[in-house]
């Protein structure tokens, strides 16, 4: 069985994600696709974010959603920092209060395209992690034109971060993130999925060794960086197997030909040729999520 | 009767819109709330922009509001200019026209706390003109810690817009606008309701005066405050511009039930019943402006 850390999911899609011809699955779709490979249940992440979406969506609707399917899915509110009054003394933990309530255990995706030390982050994070929610995040490589939060090469911002708020756990995603697993990542590189060797030195394996840092292994970028090198990820999977947690980033019906399937065949293979233990493929596959959802 | 150009609502949130506040109206209590003054149909202003709430709704939310309430509200849609990945090349024509074919009227109320000559506002021009979509706006006096698009005393930069976007109806909205009613607004009062007479050498008459798609949007104490400040000054005003100014509450919790729902219904009233304005000027401010901007 499977939890998905990571999905998008729309009661009402709204029109076709630009330069593609679907939306958003809706939840009907979305369970279909998941009987179909055994993922059990599985994480809401609502686009409150307008830098991310072409539809933003409200907390409310992926609260709904879980509601309307008892058991399959868990909503994550998603909390902009520049929420209630685009400042860093905004008491977001208000906010987050109010829907941790509501059955919301974490925060995300975050994709607002600010400095991971901007002061409105910055209070984002503080309120986050003095309301004991988890925060799943997207790593950009600049400001302007994407989304998520900006860091520099080898990802220095967000290792203070890390440092500052011990206790705020982290579910670190996207290109940016993962494509740091290896030593020899560039600028050119870093907002893509290099392939090849993974280099000795990655800031991924080093961060990930801070208690409070955990790999949503979601999306095209979580699968290449296990699948680049696959020796290597089969170690990594079996060093970090209590910080990792199976994601897909379904977007829309047609992932199910990608990333729907391509983390779960992995694991999958990499369990009947005995690269990886029955133990660290339930970790991985559900249980480090069971735990840190409070499952 | 009246329009309302500028409500917000909730279908369901126990939410507040701000802290400590109220939960959001719901669409029947609106409508229980129009019906004592003579509202009978509302424009419906999405919150999709983070800086300006607690509370995050998207369009679809304001849609499904005016599927079920057809005959009354009125639905424009929110588009923030960060949409579509943060970038000044994002065909937000793309969102802009899908709204308007599920029967959105407009755009609004854009509430990023973005310059208007931040690269990404001028593409929210760009493309609300290209797809003849109205756009609400609420402005704000500075940078962080607030929310609206941004502008320098006197607004030389909204000015810059209008001139660059000639066939874009703009509803202009908030303190920092309406102040602007008076030549003698400061950096210091800009942002609030300044009280006393209205001193000649205004930047909303010169604007309103200049532009023909500059349109008053007199909802909320900003609105009403600007007409009401100085009542001689306000029965001139409302005749001068009588065809671009419109009718609005701004009413978005129920206990905007004893403000700013009836403040600007009671003034017109008042205006009229003493022959400070005429019955064509009334109904234009009512609700015959509105209904020529939202004519689909």
């Amino acid at each position: 069985m499977y939890i998905d850390i990571h999905v998008h999911t729309r009661n009402k899609p709204g029109p076709n994600r630009y330069g593609t011809d679907q939306s958003y699955a809706t939840p009907e779709e979305l369970i279909e696709m998941y009987d179909e490979v055994g993922i059990a249940k599985a994480v809401i992440l609502p686009g409150v974010n307008p830098e991310c979406a072409h539809v933003v969506q409200s907390n409310e609707s992926a609260i709904e959603i879980a509601e309307s399917y008892p058991g399959r899915f868990v909503p994550f509110c998603n909390i902009d920092p520049r929420m209630i009054a685009n400042s860093p003394d905004a008491d977001l933990g208000y906010l987050m209060e109010y829907y941790r309530d509501q059955g919301c255990p974490g925060i995300g995706e975050v994709c607002a395209n600010l400095y991971f030390d901007d002061p409105l982050m910055q209070n984002l994070f503080r309120h986050a992690e003095k309301t004991g929610m988890l925060l799943t995040f997207h790593v950009a490589t600049h400001q302007g034109g994407i989304y998520g939060i900006v860091d520099d090469l080898n990802l220095p911002r967000f290792q203070k971060t890390v440092e500052t708020f011990p206790e705020l756990r982290f579910l670190c995603h996207s290109q940016t993130f993962w494509s740091e697993i290896s030593g020899d990542v560039t600028d050119e590189t870093r907002g893509g999925y290099p392939k090849g060797p993974v280099i000795e030195g990655g800031k991924v394996p080093e961060l990930l060794r801070y208690p409070n840092v955990y790999g949503d292994l979601s999306a095209g970028s979580g699968y290449n960086s296990v699948s680049r090198d696959p020796e290597f990820g089969y170690a990594f999977l079996t060093e970090f197997q209590d910080k990792l947690c199976f994601g897909t980033d379904v977007c829309a019906p047609k992932n199910r030909e990608d990333v729907l399937i391509y983390l779960k065949n992995f694991l999958e293979d990499a369990l009947a040729n005995g690269k990886i233990t029955q133990d660290v493929f339930d970790k991985v596959a559900y249980k480090n999520a069971q735990r840190l959802l409070g499952l | 009767m009246f329009i309302d150009i500028h409500v917000h609502v909730a279908m369901h949130s126990d939410l507040p819109w701000r802290e400590g506040g109220e939960a959001p109206a719901t669409p029947e209590q609106l409508l229980e709330m129009h019906a004592e003054v003579g509202i009978e149909k509302a424009v419906m202003l999405p919150f999709v922009t983070p800086e300006c709430n607690i509370l995050t709704q998207s369009n679809e939310d304001i849609l499904m509001i005016a599927q079920k309430y057809p005959d009354h509200f009125i639905p424009f849609c929110n588009i923030d200019p960060r949409l579509m990945r943060n970038t000044p090349q994002a065909d937000l024509s793309y969102a802009i026209s899908h709204y308007k074919d599920l029967g959105c009227r407009g755009i609004g109320e854009v509430t990023p706390n973005l310059y208007f000559d931040d690269p990404r506002v001028v593409n929210l021009f760009d493309h609300a003109e290209k797809c003849e979509m109205p756009l609400l706006f609420h402005i704000a006096p500075q940078e962080g810690n607030t929310y609206g698009l941004i502008d320098d005393l006197h607004l030389p930069r909204f000015e810059k817009q209008v001139q660059a976007h000639p066939d874009l109806i703009f509803l202009c909205h908030s303190g920092a606008w309406w102040s602007e009613i008076s030549g003698d607004v400061t950096q210091e009062n800009r942002n609030g309701y300044p009280d006393g007479p209205v001193i000649e050498g205004g930047r909303v008459v010169e604007l309103m005066t200049k532009y023909p798609t500059v349109y008053g949007d007199l909802s909320a104490g900003s609105g009403y405050n600007a007409v009401s400040r100085d009542p001689e000054f306000g029965y001139w005003f409302l005749n001068e511009f009588q065809d671009q100014l419109c009718f609005g509450t701004d009413a978005f919790v129920v206990s905007c039930r004893d403000s700013i729902l009836r403040y600007l219904a009671d003034f017109l009233n008042e205006g009229l019943a003493a022959g400070k304005i005429s019955q064509e000027v009334f109904d234009k401010i009512a609700h015959k402006n509105a209904a020529r901007i939202l004519k689909p």
